[in-house]
């Protein structure tokens, strides 16, 4: 990749984005950033599994029963997932801390994960040819393709696609 | 055994038993390109046309669907980092970083030919050992299962580069996900915050999420940028060339591949990763496994190959059927009247042999298709990448809800696809999550099953020789790297220091 | 203008009597057929099979989908979302009924209309051919002298199977705990650790033995049903062997739909089912996997399922296995 060419920026700056060949937008994050908010939600799912598996009820007397695999397991997350928070924390205190984890042209990633949440949600309202129309446009368009042409081929031809092996020859029910 | 092989080439000669062997090659090519349609769901789909057809003729055909789609999942694995079934999750590891390099072709010419190298040595071993193999698939019991899922995961170690706390909190997180839904024992509904999860977290979709969704949301950082320049594929005798340096590497991971596949439930994905760890342990350059090694996608290929003739073994010998496609073949079976089991090579020697014999036959024409193919599918690679990173993400989306027939099954995979993006920003990768969710039940309810057998006796686990053995080697398996892991970082103490999950 | 309403109108009101007139033969489109189990098993096959012969019958399409998932959680949201038109139908076997006693709490038989039961089959007691136990006698004997030395295989606590074994531990006055009843998560994997000799017993369908009872890998000790099975002519029944366990007890498998069907569209059904079970092909099949048939149309059904849901409560309370 063409890291080379980017202008790394800090963590506060994300500017609209023009639209043109590289370089681009990225922020950059230093690593034991995003190993502490990951630690930290990891920890946070090992605290609910934690939770709720005390509150399940135990048929097995002194066993092992349904409650204490998750438990156990929960709670190795649990020293995991802190184990990279600390991890992050001791080389900020000890000033080791160098690499970073970049995220180049955010703004596209994060309305291609929105288009990917609406996804769903238009296929339950508008059923799916609608629904993997409008997303596919949107997409192609995010994706940089912006010949008119190109973006109607391809989304009218991955609808006949769509029609022709899995509607009409794999009998799939398309909502 | 000889009268076996003339009944079997005797319902080879119609017509019909050709054309059905070329029709399910080329139905399992496209299926098990297809993320989301695996080679269970593609050959429960021809059912209904089998009704018809001569027993031999749908039986061969279903073979080749089989055959042919454990091969095609390697394709998306390779070009889009999308497996296309389950275990060319492993194979997906080194060939896109392959791809990414522009070594497209030499990827997809490696998968094809180890596939097929897997495919015909396993079924001549399969040939010959069928009858004691049997004995084998059915000395697992519970606490076998266990210890062999307890095996599996401690070959978390290759999968987690350098970092070894990165594995295992993916590793973790992986396995908590399984304990999600009826627990095995008890029929317990366990974490299960919507309906959809009462039978566990939908596996294909997580696949799905982890690996291609979560590259889609990283090939938009990329869209701007022009293609990679492809390499020149060799012509197909080059192509066949290309094979020399993996011979001792495709007939270990054969061997890997078939003992694997004999053991009903164990299946192709544990047979890769076996495979992949053992090939690593043995290579010269360890180190450039995961980032593109030839010898890793080699391995991954020919034992998950390998292991489709293995589960043929208990499943022809016993009626067992080790997993969705095997059962599949059951099921299609008993519409004709035949019943695999104990007496189905008394009873109906064709069958046994006519699926040999279209192992054999159905293989060249597959290496064929594959390689003509491998021209063709690299040229996608030269599509502008907004293309492909939309048409991917169509495909997965679209996949995903063949499968479930369920909007719910897009929801899971759009999520995991956003969490597998967060993950890999944090050098925690999808391989270890998809590695506890494939072994995770396995572990957790022939655990309990055991102790449920045993009254509770721990020591079963230890008493029995498999899952001694098993646990033993897993033991080894886990320490050995964590060893040479603080070896090493002692060595470059201060680099190593500075950031240990550099190359994870 | 005028005309062009008037000829409007006409249209209308030719379209609205035509799909009244539709109405009234039903079915006039496909009917989707939803399964709880995934693709390839028998109660799948048997499904396909059966959609293929009602295709003929109807002469509508019947697309068969398979939601598997949470013992039929998935498959029973859908049906219970569906309109009750008949354009919707599903199938049913006994595990639903324990399943709306345990995990599926949020369903009971009233959720559902019953069409039509297909076929019965009889639970069975099987052991590897090298096993101490040649009888009933010499279980109950084993599990008397040295409580949890005997090791059953069976699908999940709580299942068909399960209580079928409870019913025959009580007939024996054997108290039922004396045996460890290791849940399995199909009949068939635990066919399969009987045969490796990981558990001792199995509770079992003849379809799943028959033929390693004739390759004399396994032996049948009792039958859980009036008469012999045909295909295991050597096996001796329950009562044969002095324990008087309920025979009606048996492994179902049926239609169901939406609450609330027409009458009319459920007798229509139940008659091309009814119909369907009786041509050469589906008999031939029935035959061949093993299974009885056993038809009830939609009122004996309902009954039916309402007397085994009331046993299945009973032995859920004596089981302590109600939450």
């Amino acid at each position: 990749m063409v890291r080379d060419k980017a202008i790394p920026m800090n963590l506060a700056d994300h500017v609209m984005h023009e639209d043109s060949l590289p370089p681009a937008k990225e922020i950059t994050i230093r690593s034991e950033l995003g190993d502490i908010v990951a630690g930290l939600g990891l920890a946070g799912i090992a605290a609910w599994f934690m939770v709720e598996a005390i509150r399940l009820p135990d048929y097995s007397g002194t066993a092992i029963g349904a409650a204490d695999f998750p438990k156990g397991l929960a709670f190795l997350l649990l020293l995991g997932a802190l184990g990279l928070v600390g991890g992050a924390v001791l080389r900020l205190a000890t000033g080791h801390a160098g690499e970073s984890s970049t995220i180049r042209r955010p703004l596209h990633v994060l309305i291609g994960a929105l288009l990917l949440i609406a996804f769903p949600l238009m296929m339950s309202y508008a059923g799916y040819y609608i629904a993997m129309g409008i997303f596919l446009t949107a997409f192609l368009y995010l994706a940089d393709i912006n010949r008119p042409l190109l973006v109607g081929g391809c989304v009218a031809g991955f609808l006949l696609f769509t029609k022709i092996i899995f509607e009409m020859i794999l009998q799939t029910p398309l909502p | 055994m000889l009268e076996g092989f003339t009944a079997g080439l005797a319902a080879f000669s119609s017509w019909q038993v050709i054309a059905g062997l070329f029709a399910g090659v080329v139905v399992g090519y496209l299926v098990g390109a297809l993320p989301g349609l695996s080679a269970g769901v593609g050959m429960a789909l021809l059912i209904p046309f089998t009704f018809g057809l001569d027993p031999v003729v749908s039986v061969v055909m279903l073979i080749a669907v089989y055959m042919a789609s454990e091969y095609s999942g390697a394709i998306p694995a390779i070009l889009v980092n999308t497996p296309g079934e389950p275990s060319a999750a492993i194979t997906a590891l080194d060939g896109y970083p392959m791809r990414k390099r522009g070594e497209a072709g030499h990827a997809l010419t490696l998968s094809i030919l180890g596939s097929a190298f897997g495919s015909v040595l396993s079924t001549i071993l399969l040939i010959f050992s069928v009858s004691w193999m049997t004995k084998f698939a059915l000395a697992f019991g519970p606490a076998e299962y266990f210890a062999l899922a307890v095996l599996g995961l401690s070959l978390i170690s290759t999968l987690s580069g350098s970092s070894i706390i990165r594995g295992f909190v993916a590793l973790l997180f992986g396995l908590l996900l399984t304990t999600i839904g009826t627990d095995p024992v008890d029929g317990l509904p366990r974490f299960v915050f919507d309906d959809g999860f009462l039978s566990g977290v939908p596996f294909v979709s997580a696949l799905i999420g982890l690996f291609a969704l979560s590259e889609v949301l990283r090939m938009l950082e990329t869209t701007d940028e022009p293609t990679t320049p492809m390499r020149d594929i060799p012509g197909v005798n080059g192509q066949l060339g290309l094979m020399k340096p993996h011979m001792g590497n495709m007939v270990r991971s054969t061997f890997i591949g078939y003992i694997v596949g004999v053991i009903p439930g164990a299946g192709a994905t544990i047979a890769s990763i076996v495979a992949y760890t053992v090939q690593k342990r043995l290579s010269k350059d360890p180190d450039s496994f995961g980032s593109g090694n030839p010898e890793g996608v080699v391995a991954a290929e020919t034992s998950n190959n390998a292991c489709m003739p293995g589960a043929l073994a208990p499943m022809l010998a016993l009626g067992i059927p080790g997993k969705a496609s095997t059962a599949v073949l059951i099921g299609a079976l008993a519409i004709h009247g035949v019943a695999p089991g104990p007496l189905i090579f008394t009873q109906h020697p064709e069958i046994p042999y006519s699926i040999y014999i279209s192992l054999l036959v159905g293989m060249p024409f597959m290496v064929l298709l594959g390689l003509y193919g491998t021209r063709l599918w690299v040229r996608l690679t030269q599509i502008p990448r907004g293309v492909i990173a939309a048409i991917v993400c169509a495909v997965c989306l679209l996949g995903t809800f063949s499968e479930s027939k369920d909007i719910f099954s897009i929801w899971v995979a759009v999520g995991f696809g956003i969490i597998g993006y967060g993950l890999s920003k944090v050098h925690i990768e999808p391989a270890p999550i998809i590695l506890a969710l494939v072994l995770g039940y396995m572990m957790e309810s022939n655990f309990r099953r055991a102790l449920v057998m045993s009254g509770d006796e721990m020591t079963v686990f230890v008493s029995h020789p498999i899952s001694a053995i098993c646990l033993a080697i897993s033991l080894i398996v886990f320490v050995l790297p964590l060893i040479q892991t603080v070896r090493r970082r002692r060595r470059t103490a201060v680099k190593a220091a500075a950031y240990p999950g550099k190359a994870a | 203008m005028l005309l062009r309403f008037i000829s409007t109108a006409a249209l209308t009101v030719a379209l609205i009597a035509n799909s009244a007139a539709a109405r009234a033969e039903y079915p006039e489109r496909p009917i989707s057929y939803i399964l709880h189990v995934s693709p390839g098993g028998a109660t799948d096959i048997m499904a396909r099979k059966l959609a293929t012969v009602l295709e003929k019958t109807l002469g509508v399409p019947l697309p068969v989908e398979n939601k598997a998932g949470g013992r039929g959680a998935a498959q029973l949201a859908d049906l219970k979302k569906a309109k009750p038109d008949g354009y919707t139908i599903g199938a049913v076997t006994s595990t639903h009924i324990g399943a709306f006693n345990q995990t599926l709490k949020q369903y009971d038989v009233d959720s559902f209309d019953w069409i039509a039961r297909l076929v019965n089959e009889p639970y069975l007691v099987v052991v590897r051919n090298d096993s101490k136990l040649k009888t009933m006698k010499d279980l109950v004997d084993a599990a008397n002298a040295k409580p949890g030395s005997v090791v059953m295989a069976g699908f999940v606590r709580g299942s068909g199977g399960h209580f079928a074994w409870e019913i025959m531990a009580k007939a024996a006055n054997l108290e039922s705990n004396k045996v460890r009843w290791v849940p399995f998560d199909s009949v068939g994997d635990a066919v399969t650790s009987v045969l490796g000799g990981h558990a001792e017993v199995a509770i079992a369908y003849v379809d799943l033995v028959k033929n390693h009872v004739a390759a004399g890998n396994m032996r049948v000790i009792g039958v859980m049903a009036d008469e012999r099975v045909p295909q295991l002519p050597d096996a001796p029944t329950l009562a044969e062997q002095g324990y008087k366990a309920d025979t009606s007890w048996q492994q179902m498998r049926g239609v169901i739909g939406p609450k609330g069907m027409p009458d009319s569209v459920k007798a229509k059904l139940a008659d091309a089912i009814k119909q369907a079970l009786e041509t050469p092909d589906m008999k031939a099949y029935i035959n061949e996997s093993s299974l009885v048939p056993a038809f009830l149309g939609p009122k004996e059904f309902a009954e039916y399922a309402k007397q085994q849901d009331v046993l299945t409560k009973q032995w859920m309370q004596s089981l302590s296995l109600e939450r």
